[in-house]
């Protein structure tokens, strides 16, 4: 009868266990983790991120398609030794983990393209992260059925509460990530006060095909025509409204609220992350992703040609929340969100 | 001597308990006591931390919000298990009794739903049940007016019972596979026709296989929220919705534990009512 001894099977667990060990820091050495987005994001960081890399390197890093918050639960369990080495973080998260102790501070000395990021993309992050690319919440119509869009948030509301549209309207809900920053921009309309905010999602409710929760939800929602006004991000709505000539994108005044990408560097990542986030902010790199995601980035030296520079939001008409008072005030609105908005 | 060779010799069944009991004690006790452990600890905020205790607990169960949402989140798993019974066990017997290309036909479209990633599968039915979609199309052929059942709770069950039918269905028809056909065929003999056979025989039969689906259903239910947030609006709202907001809203993980717990502790007490009817009703 054959029979294997106790002995003899830890000690072959402890071999396997220490050979997938030094494989892993073998591998860990010698290559970098990145994040980016998928779809076109992907494509472009493929293009533009990971080409400028290789040429100064010689390496591949390898791209992980990731949402912030998951990145956030792989940074929080492993601190200091983190599997992820350049990340692309939403703007509340790159805050948070700055103050949890999980970022390395951003250094032009080892990035040098930093210098040419204005601090605007930086201050709030207390230098733990920089914004790579931002874009604004603006309204997308169906030209169509909507004629004459109005020309500003206060009255599209209004008009929305009014029944104008039917329910064929869908805003964002507090609910998705950059929910609260679009509640912070809606308080700035109505001085400051939050109470007029919540009477306005719960007087717009009875007309809301649905508050909505995922971007790709939203816009297939109004790309199969079952809703005709969409509060959407900038970039994606200028493609879809170039592709399908029914759909008008546009900016109400006073303007829109700054959505962006944070970069950032996990502490404990390799020094080759820097080279990384060096390619990042290039001018060369940063003016190719704009070009392919049709969103603003944020190295100075950069001139967008004109075909470009029609579409993207000018930085005049972008506000940049105030990420502090929303950190405060977001558990808050998230309770009167689901205990009123109803 | 005789006792040292044993010691060092493979004990095949302590063996092959050990990695399952490992495995339970790692991926589901530790994270467990890890969840208990952070929902009664340290709250930190940008301005404070705060010693928790049971506080997080004392504001779930005292606050009719969230006794509302426990009692929205056990009336749905109810309702869709419910439905999923009444559907899937029809469904169960054509199976057990079907045989070849049939059967296999049956079986592929039975779990044929699970094949399908969760988000694709819920924009699926709002081409059904949208605006323009494929019910309401029907619906304006024969001259009936539109219905509006997309974002709903309707919607948010249909959606569930269809994801979730497999569980009951194979449940069931495994149960019925392994009863005798001699058992129907004697009671046939003795004049009962197919509904008393069914009734007096099959059913009581397969009662275990039943509530085998029925619990892998209810807990199942009680933990969806992708569906739920894809397929229902801001008044649809469970607990498990809850605690994913917390985690990717405001990242408060003291109070999605403490939410995450009372979660199970639901599921557990339907567990053991549910034990308990199961013994009383047995023969």
């Amino acid at each position: 009868m054959t029979s294997i001894s106790r002995r003899s099977l830890v000690g072959f667990a402890l071999a396997v266990l220490a050979s997938s060990g030094l494989m892993c820091d073998a591998r860990a050495q010698d290559k970098i983790v990145v994040t980016a987005s998928g779809g076109v994001w992907l494509e472009s960081a493929k293009a533009n991120f990971v080409s400028c890399f290789k040429e100064r390197t010689g390496r591949d890093p390898e791209i992980l398609v990731s949402a912030s918050n998951d990145i956030m639960s792989r940074l929080r369990a492993s601190p200091g030794n983190p599997p992820i080495h350049v990340a692309v973080l939403s703007e509340i998260d790159a805050i948070r983990a700055g103050r949890e102790g999980l970022l390395d501070k951003l250094d032009p000395a080892k990035a040098p393209n930093l210098k040419d990021v204005p601090e605007i993309f930086r201050k709030q992050w207390d230098g733990y992260a920089t914004i790579q690319n931002f874009g604004a919440m603006i309204v997308m119509v169906n030209g169509e059925a909507v004629k004459d869009p109005p020309a500003d948030w206060k009255t599209l509301i209004d008009q929305v509460i009014a029944g104008r549209f039917g329910k064929r309207v869908s805003f964002p809900a507090l609910t998705m990530p950059w929910g609260p920053m679009f509640t912070w921009f809606l308080t700035t309309l109505y001085d400051g006060n939050e109470d007029i905010v919540f009477q306005k999602y719960k007087a717009m409710l009875p007309n809301m095909a649905k508050y909505w929760v995922s971007p790709v939800e939203a816009l297939n929602m109004f790309a199969a025509k079952e809703i005709d006004v969409l509060v959407y991000w900038d970039g994606r709505a200028y493609s879809f409204a170039e592709e399908n000539k029914w759909a008008r994108a546009y900016i109400p005044e006073p303007g829109a609220f700054q959505s962006a990408a944070m970069l950032v560097k996990p502490r404990g990542a390799p020094d080759l992350a820097w080279q990384y986030i060096d390619c990042v902010l290039s001018p060369k790199a940063q003016l190719g992703h704009a070009q392919m995601i049709k969103y603003p980035i944020v190295n100075s030296t950069v001139t967008y040609p004109d075909e470009l520079k029609r579409i993207l939001t000018p930085l005049a008409k972008v506000r940049q929340p105030d990420f502090g008072l929303i950190l405060e005030r977001q558990a808050a609105w998230l309770d009167r969100w689901n205990r009123e908005v109803r | 001597m005789a006792a040292s060779i044993a010691r060092d010799r493979w004990q095949p069944s302590a063996a092959l308990a050990g990695p399952a009991s490992l495995f339970l004690i790692g991926f589901f006790v530790g994270p467990l006591l890890l969840g208990v452990g952070v929902s009664l600890g340290v709250r930190h905020t940008s301005a404070s931390a705060t010693n928790l205790g049971i506080a997080l607990y004392v504001r779930i169960l005292t606050d009719i919000y969230y006794l509302e949402v426990m009692l929205a989140t056990l009336l749905l798993a109810l309702a869709v298990t419910a439905a999923t019974l009444v559907v899937g066990y029809p469904l169960a017997l054509a199976v057990s009794r079907a045989r070849g290309a049939t059967r296999t036909f049956l079986l592929f479209l039975i779990v044929a739903p699970l094949l399908v990633n969760v988000v694709v599968r819920s924009f699926g039915w709002m081409v059904v049940f949208g605006r323009s979609g494929l019910v309401n199309a029907a619906l304006g052929l024969v001259g009936l007016p539109m219905i509006d059942i997309l974002h709903s709770w309707l919607a948010v069950g249909i959606a569930l019972v269809h994801v979730l039918l497999p569980f009951m269905v194979l449940s069931i028809a495994s149960t019925l596979e392994g009863i005798d056909m001699t058992y129907e065929e004697a009671a046939a003999t003795l004049g009962a026709r197919p509904w008393r056979q069914f009734l007096h025989v099959v059913l009581p039969m397969s009662l275990h296989g039943a509530v085998t689906g029925c619990l892998l259903v209810f807990a199942l239910c009680m933990g969806s929220f992708v569906t739920v947030m894809m397929m229902g609006d801001n008044r649809t709202m469970v607990l498990s919705l809850l605690v994913y907001q917390q985690l990717t809203v405001v990242s408060d993980w003291p109070f999605a534990a403490a939410l995450g717990m009372v979660l199970l502790a639901m599921v557990m007490a339907i567990f053991w009512l549910q034990a308990r009817i199961v013994r009383a009703l047995a023969p």
